[in-house]
C-alpha cells in the first residue's frame, strides 16, 4: 500500500517537475532576450560614443551584464576575436551564438536566425551605420522578448498543470 | 628587427589564405621585401627598390602573374578586418587619409569606394586593394646625411626639411638621425642630445603600448600618437629636447609649431612630401616652412641610386641654427 502512494507521489512530482523546467524554460528565453537588448544598448553606447574596439566593447558589456548566458556570449565573442586567428567578427559571433547561446537559452530557430543576422555586419561600417544597424536589432530583440513574455505568460502555468495533470493521468493507469 | 620578429608584426593582419604564402618567401626576398600589395582578383604582388615580383601558392617569388595566388575579395575584406582590429567605425579619420599605421610602424594603404559629405571624404567602403608599406630599421640608413645637417663652423646639428617623394626613405633617415643624435656618432665628435620624437602615426618610433619598437636611442623621449604641431609645444614645454625629431609636415600649424621651437634655440628636424623645393614653394601650407625661417637647411632625397639618394641640398636662411 504505502509503495504505491510513494510511487505515485513520485510520478505526480516527475510530471510537476518536468511542467516547472518547461515553465522554467520559456521564462529563460524571455529573460535571454531581455539581457541580450540590453546588451546590445551597452554595444551601441561603446561604439558611439568612445569608439571602443569590437573585441573590447565585447568584454566591457560582459563585465556590466549580469552573470549568466547573454555575459558568457558577449565575453566569448569578445576572446574569440581577440585570439587573432583570422576570422571575422561575423564568424566569431555565429561560433559563440552556436557554442554558448544556444545551448544555454534554448533557442528556436527564429531566435538563431535573428542573432546570426546581426553578427553579419558588425564592426565592417562608419559608427553612424553601426548604430542604426544595433538599434533595429535592439528592435528585434525587443520584439522577440515581448513575443517570448506573451508565450511564457499563456503557456508557463499551463506547462505546469499539464505537467501535473499528466503525472496524475499516469498514476490513474497504473492503479 | 629580425626575419622571424618582422614577420610576426605583420601576419596578425594579413588573411590567412595569404600567411602561409608570404611566410614561405625566400630569406633573401624577405631581406629587400618594401611593400606587399594585394589587389582585388589580381596576383599577389611584392616589391621592393628597383624590382617588384609575384608570390606563387607556395611561397616562390615569380615573373608570371599566371603562376601566382590571386587576391580574393574575400581575402582584402578579411584582411581590412584584421587591420581594423574588426572596428572600422574607429578608424573613419584614418581612413578619409587612405591610410592605417600598424604597431611597429608599417602603414597599410587602403583604397575602395570613398565616402564622400559635402564635398569631403568621410571614410573608404568596398575595399578593392591593399599597400602593406613594411617599416624597417637601417641602423647606419642617416650616415651620409648626418654631416649634411651639422653647422660647418660649430659642427651641431641645425634645423634641417628632409623632402621627397614617397619611398625614397625620410622615415627612415629621420628614425637613424635621433638614434645617433640620441647615442652620438663619429661625425658628431662625441656630441650627444636629449631627442624628442613627436610621432602622430607611430611610423617614427613604431610604438606599441607607448614603448618604441625601433632602436631611437637612449635620449630619445617619444610622443606618440600627437599631432604634430601640439606635440612640439608640448614637448617644448615639458621635456626640454635640444632636437626635436618629426614626420611628414603639411599643415599650417606645423609650420607654426616649428618656427616656434626654432625660436626656443630647438633643432628641429622633419621631413615633408614633395618632389623637390620648386614643388614645396608652390604648395601653400608648406611654402611657409621654407620661407618662415624654421628650417636652415633643405636636403632633397631621391631613390635614383636607392632610398636615400641625396639630390641637393640648400641653405635656406640663418634662422633654426639651434644650439
Amino acid at each position: 500500500m504505502w509503495l504505491k502512494v510513494w510511487g505515485s507521489l513520485l510520478v505526480l512530482a516527475a510530471g510537476t517537475a518536468w511542467g516547472m523546467a518547461e515553465a522554467r524554460r520559456l521564462s529563460a528565453r524571455t529573460r535571454t532576450w531581455r539581457l541580450f537588448a540590453s546588451g546590445l544598448s551597452m554595444l551601441e553606447t561603446e561604439i558611439s560614443y568612445a569608439l571602443t574596439s569590437l573585441p573590447a566593447a565585447f568584454q566591457e558589456v560582459a563585465r556590466r551584464l549580469p552573470a549568466g548566458a547573454v555575459r558568457s556570449f558577449f565575453a566569448e565573442c569578445g576572446a574569440l576575436l581577440e585570439r587573432g586567428e583570422g576570422t571575422t567578427a561575423g564568424e566569431c559571433w555565429r561560433r559563440a551564438v552556436e557554442s554558448v547561446l544556444d545551448p544555454a537559452a534554448s533557442l528556436k530557430p527564429e531566435d538563431r536566425e535573428i542573432l546570426l543576422g546581426i553578427g553579419g555586419y558588425l564592426g565592417l561600417s562608419d559608427a553612424r551605420d553601426q548604430v542604426r544597424q544595433l538599434r533595429l536589432a535592439r528592435e528585434r530583440a525587443g520584439e522577440r522578448e515581448r513575443a517570448c513574455r506573451e508565450e511564457e505568460r499563456q503557456k508557463g502555468r499551463l506547462f505546469c498543470y499539464v505537467g501535473f495533470a499528466f503525472g496524475a493521468l499516469i498514476v490513474l493507469v497504473l492503479i | 628587427m629580425n626575419h622571424a620578429r618582422w614577420w610576426k608584426s605583420i601576419w596578425p593582419y594579413l588573411a590567412p589564405r595569404l600567411r602561409e604564402p608570404l611566410k614561405l618567401l625566400p630569406l633573401a626576398v624577405w631581406e629587400r621585401l618594401e611593400e606587399i600589395r594585394l589587389r582585388c582578383r589580381r596576383p599577389l604582388s611584392i616589391c621592393g627598390a628597383g624590382w617588384q615580383s609575384w608570390v606563387g601558392e607556395g611561397g616562390e617569388p615569380t615573373s608570371e602573374p599566371g603562376r601566382a595566388l590571386v587576391v580574393e575579395q574575400e581575402d582584402i575584406a578579411r584582411t581590412v578586418e584584421l587591420i581594423t582590429c574588426h572596428s572600422l567605425y574607429a578608424w573613419e579619420e584614418e581612413l578619409s587619409g587612405g591610410f592605417i599605421t600598424l604597431p611597429g610602424g608599417h602603414r597599410v594603404g587602403l583604397v575602395g569606394r570613398a565616402l564622400v559629405e559635402r564635398g569631403a571624404v568621410r571614410g573608404l567602403k568596398q575595399f578593392s586593394g591593399l599597400n602593406f608599406r613594411l617599416a624597417r630599421q637601417v641602423v647606419g640608413a642617416a650616415d651620409p646625411i648626418l654631416p649634411l645637417i651639422l653647422d660647418e663652423q660649430t659642427g651641431l646639428p641645425v634645423s634641417t626639411l628632409i623632402v621627397s617623394p614617397p619611398r625614397c626613405g625620410k622615415t627612415t633617415i629621420l628614425r637613424d638621425l635621433a638614434r645617433q643624435l640620441s647615442d652620438g656618432a663619429p661625425a658628431l665628435r662625441g656630441a650627444r642630445f636629449q631627442v624628442g620624437i613627436v610621432d602622430e602615426r607611430s611610423e617614427l618610433a613604431g610604438c606599441v603600448g607607448g614603448v618604441p619598437q625601433w632602436d631611437v636611442g637612449l635620449q630619445t623621449d617619444v610622443l606618440d600618437g600627437c599631432p604634430k604641431a601640439q606635440g612640439i609645444m608640448m614637448l617644448l614645454r615639458g621635456m626640454s629636447p635640444e632636437v626635436i625629431v618629426t614626420d611628414e609636415l603639411g599643415r599650417e600649424e606645423d609650420a607654426d609649431a616649428v618656427a616656434e621651437a626654432a625660436a626656443a634655440g630647438v633643432v628641429v628636424l622633419a621631413s615633408a612630401h614633395a618632389g623637390d623645393l620648386e614643388d614645396l614653394r608652390r604648395r601653400p601650407s608648406l611654402h611657409r616652412l621654407l620661407t618662415g625661417g624654421a628650417f636652415r637647411r633643405a636636403v632633397v632625397l631621391s631613390r635614383r641610386r636607392g632610398p636615400g639618394t641625396v639630390e641637393k641640398v640648400e641653405e635656406l636662411g640663418h634662422a633654426g641654427t639651434g644650439l
